[in-house]
C-alpha cells in the first residue's frame, strides 16, 4: 500500500495529476456537454417523431447519392430509424450519442491521459538512475511494477469518473432538467455481413448503459496501461517512450479511419471504443463486442504481462 | 529455541540465533568473489564487521572498492559467495536484508522532480515511518548537517553537497544496522566534513556500523575503527593508515 501511494505522490508532484484532470475536463466535457445536451432536447420534446420521420425520409431520398464505401454505413442509419418509430424509442438521443463522445474520449483523449499518467513511469526512472535507488529499499521488484501500473490505473478511472460526472452534471444544468435514468437507449451489436440485424436492436435503461459503458472503458483503460507500461519498460529514453505510445495509441486508433481496409477492425487500437460495439456506433467496422474484447485483451495482456516479466528479470546495475 | 519462534523457516531462526545468540556480527562477507566475461573483479573477499563498528575500505582507483560495496547492498550479485546483514542473506532474504541496510552511492542519483522534503517523506513511507510524527527530530538532524532550508527546495537546485548529504539523510532515516557508503565525503565542503563526521561519531554510538569506501586519510584517521586496503580485488592488508604511499597510488 505505501508503495503504491508513493507512486500517487510522485503523479502528484511532477505535476502530471493537474495536467492529466485538465485535458479531458476541456475536450472530453466539450463533447460531452454537446452530446448530452442535444439527447436532453430531443427527450424533452414531446414530438420526436416527426423529426426522426424526416431524417428518414431523407436518408431514404439520398441514399442513391451515397458514394459506395459509405453505402452500408448509410443503409444501417435507415434501419436504426425504422426501428426507432417502429418500437417508440426516441434515444436516437442518448444511447449513440453519448457513446459517440465517450467513443472519442476512450480513442483519444483516454490514451492520452494515460501516456500522460504513465509513459514514462518506469523509463524515466531508467534514465535518470533513481530505479537503482528504489531498488536498494526493502521493496521487491514485483511490488514496485505493481505499484506503479496500479497508480496509473486507479488515476485514469478516477479521472473518467470525474469526467463521465462532471458531463451528466453540466449538460443537464445547462439544458434544464435531469435525463432520467430510466430512459430507454438503444442498442445493437448484431452485425451480419456489415449490415445491422434489426432482430439484435434492444433497448436498456439508462442507469444500465452508464454502468455497462464504464466496465467496458475500465476494460479498455486497463488494457491501454498495459501496453504502456510494455513501452515504458523497453524504452529507456521518457521522451522516446512517450512518443511510441501516442504514435502506438492516437495515430494507431485512427488508422481505420485513414486506412479504408476491412482487416483492420482486427487491429487491437481500432477496438478502443468497446461502448461502440454495444451501441452499434461503430457501425460496419464492428466485429461484435465479444470478438473486439478478446482483440483487445488478447494483444494488450500479454504485453501487460511481457512487461512485468522484463521488469522482474532486467540487469539495473548498469 | 524459544516457543514464539515457531512458525519461522530453519533459516529465519538461523539467522535469529546468529544475529542475537551471542555473535554481534553486523555484516559477514564470506569468500566473495565476482567475476565478469573479461576479468576477475573481486577475489574471495570476506570481512565482517562488529556492532557499533566503523570500516573504511581503501585502495586505488579500480581496485574493486565499488564493486564490492554493490556487492554488499545486493546490487550486483556475486559470482560466488555470501553476504548476510543482520544475518540476513542479501540474495535469498532480500527484503529483510535491506531493512538494515543504508547505502549511499558514490553519486547520488535523486528524483529531480521532488523537494528535499517530499524525497525523504517517500522514503520514509517505504519503511513504515511516520514522517508527520518524526518532523521536527529530521528538521533538526537536516538542520545538524546543514540541510535545513534545503528540504524545501526542488532538488534540481541542490549543489553536489546538498545532494550527498541528502543522500546521507535519506539512508540513515530508518536507522540501519548498517550503513554503506561510496567516497560520502566528495562534494563536502571542510565545515560540512566536521558536521559528517559528528554526525556519524553519534551513528557509531547509536550502534550503527559503517563500511566506507574512500580516499580521504582524514576520514580513516577520524572516524574509522579499522582500514582495509584494496589491491586488485582483493583486501591484502588492515589497519594501514598511510595507505596513501607510493605503492598503491
Amino acid at each position: 500500500m505505501n508503495a503504491f501511494v508513493n507512486e500517487v505522490l510522485k503523479l502528484v508532484y511532477r505535476r502530471r495529476l493537474l495536467v492529466a484532470f485538465l485535458l479531458p475536463t476541456i475536450l472530453s466535457l466539450g463533447l460531452g456537454i454537446f452530446a448530452y445536451s442535444h439527447a436532453a432536447l430531443i427527450k424533452q420534446s414531446e414530438n420526436w417523431r416527426p423529426s426522426i420521420q424526416l431524417q428518414l425520409n431523407s436518408d431514404e431520398h439520398m441514399l442513391p447519392l451515397v458514394p459506395s464505401s459509405q453505402i452500408r454505413q448509410a443503409q444501417n442509419q435507415i434501419q436504426v430509424l425504422r426501428y426507432q418509430l417502429a418500437h417508440n424509442v426516441s434515444s436516437q438521443s442518448t444511447g449513440p450519442a453519448a457513446s459517440d463522445a465517450t467513443g472519442i474520449s476512450m480513442t483519444l483523449v483516454f490514451p492520452l491521459v494515460l501516456i500522460i499518467l504513465g509513459g514514462d513511469i518506469i523509463s524515466s526512472e531508467l534514465s535518470d538512475g533513481t530505479i537503482k535507488g528504489i531498488l536498494l529499499r526493502p521493496l521487491g521488484r514485483r511490488k514496485i511494477f505493481v505499484s506503479k501500473f496500479l497508480a496509473v490505473l486507479v488515476i485514469a478511472l478516477l479521472i473518467r469518473t470525474y469526467t463521465d460526472m462532471l458531463g451528466y452534471l453540466i449538460s443537464h444544468c445547462l439544458v434544464g432538467g435531469w435525463l432520467s435514468f430510466s430512459t430507454p437507449v438503444l442498442m445493437g451489436d448484431d452485425i451480419v455481413n456489415g449490415m445491422v440485424n434489426i432482430a439484435g436492436l434492444h433497448v436498456w435503461p439508462y442507469w444500465a448503459f452508464i454502468l455497462l459503458g464504464y466496465a467496458l472503458n475500465a476494460v479498455t483503460m486497463f488494457s491501454v496501461s498495459c501496453v504502456i507500461m510494455l513501452i515504458s519498460t523497453v524504452i529507456k529514453s521518457p521522451a522516446m517512450a512517450v512518443s511510441t505510445c501516442v504514435i502506438t495509441f492516437l495515430v494507431g486508433g485512427l488508422l481505420d479511419q485513414w486506412i479504408p481496409w476491412d482487416g483492420l477492425k482486427y487491429f487491437p487500437m481500432s477496438n478502443l471504443d468497446l461502448v461502440a460495439q454495444v451501441t452499434g456506433a461503430s457501425g460496419a467496422g464492428s466485429i461484435g463486442l465479444f470478438a473486439s474484447l478478446m482483440t483487445l485483451i488478447g494483444f494488450c495482456v500479454p504485453c501487460g504481462l511481457l512487461a512485468y516479466w522484463l521488469f522482474v528479470r532486467r540487469d539495473f546495475s548498469v | 529455541m524459544v516457543s514464539w519462534l515457531i512458525g519461522y523457516s530453519s533459516e529465519e531462526i538461523l539467522a535469529y540465533e546468529e544475529f542475537f545468540g551471542g555473535a554481534t556480527l553486523v555484516l559477514t562477507v564470506s569468500d566473495v568473489t565476482f567475476n565478469t566475461r573479461e576479468r576477475k573483479i573481486i577475489h574471495n573477499v570476506s570481512l565482517n564487521i562488529d556492532h557499533g563498528e566503523c570500516v573504511s575500505i581503501v585502495g586505488i582507483n579500480g581496485a574493486g572498492k565499488t564493486t564490492l560495496l554493490k556487492i554488499i547492498c545486493g546490487i550486483l550479485k556475486p559470482s560466488r559467495g555470501t553476504i548476510r546483514i543482520s544475518g540476513w542473506d542479501i540474495e535469498s532474504q532480500e527484503m529483510r536484508a535491506k531493512r538494515n541496510l543504508g547505502y549511499v552511492p558514490d553519486t547520488s542519483q535523486l528524483p529531480e522532480f521532488l523537494t528535499g522534503g517530499e524525497f525523504l517523506l517517500l522514503v520514509g513511507r517505504i519503511y513504515g515511518i511516520d514522517l508527520h510524527a518524526y518532523k521536527q527530530a529530521l528538521f533538526r538532524e537536516a538542520c545538524s548537517i546543514g540541510l535545513g532550508d534545503g528540504l524545501r527546495k526542488l532538488i534540481k537546485t541542490y549543489s553536489l553537497g546538498e545532494r550527498r548529504k541528502l543522500s546521507i539523510l535519506s539512508a540513515i532515516l530508518h536507522r540501519p544496522s548498517l550503513l554503506v557508503m561510496d567516497e560520502p565525503t566528495n562534494g563536502l565542503d571542510n565545515s560540512s566534513l566536521t558536521v559528517f563526521f559528528d554526525l556519524l561519531a553519534n551513528l557509531k554510538g547509536e550502534g550503527v556500523s559503517i563500511l566506507v569506501a574512500t580516499h580521504s586519510v582524514e576520514f580513516t584517521r577520524t572516524i574509522s575503527d579499522r582500514t582495509l586496503v584494496m589491491v586488485n580485488g582483493e583486501i591484502s592488508a588492515s589497519n594501514l593508515y598511510g595507505y596513501e604511499g607510493a605503492e598503491f597510488v
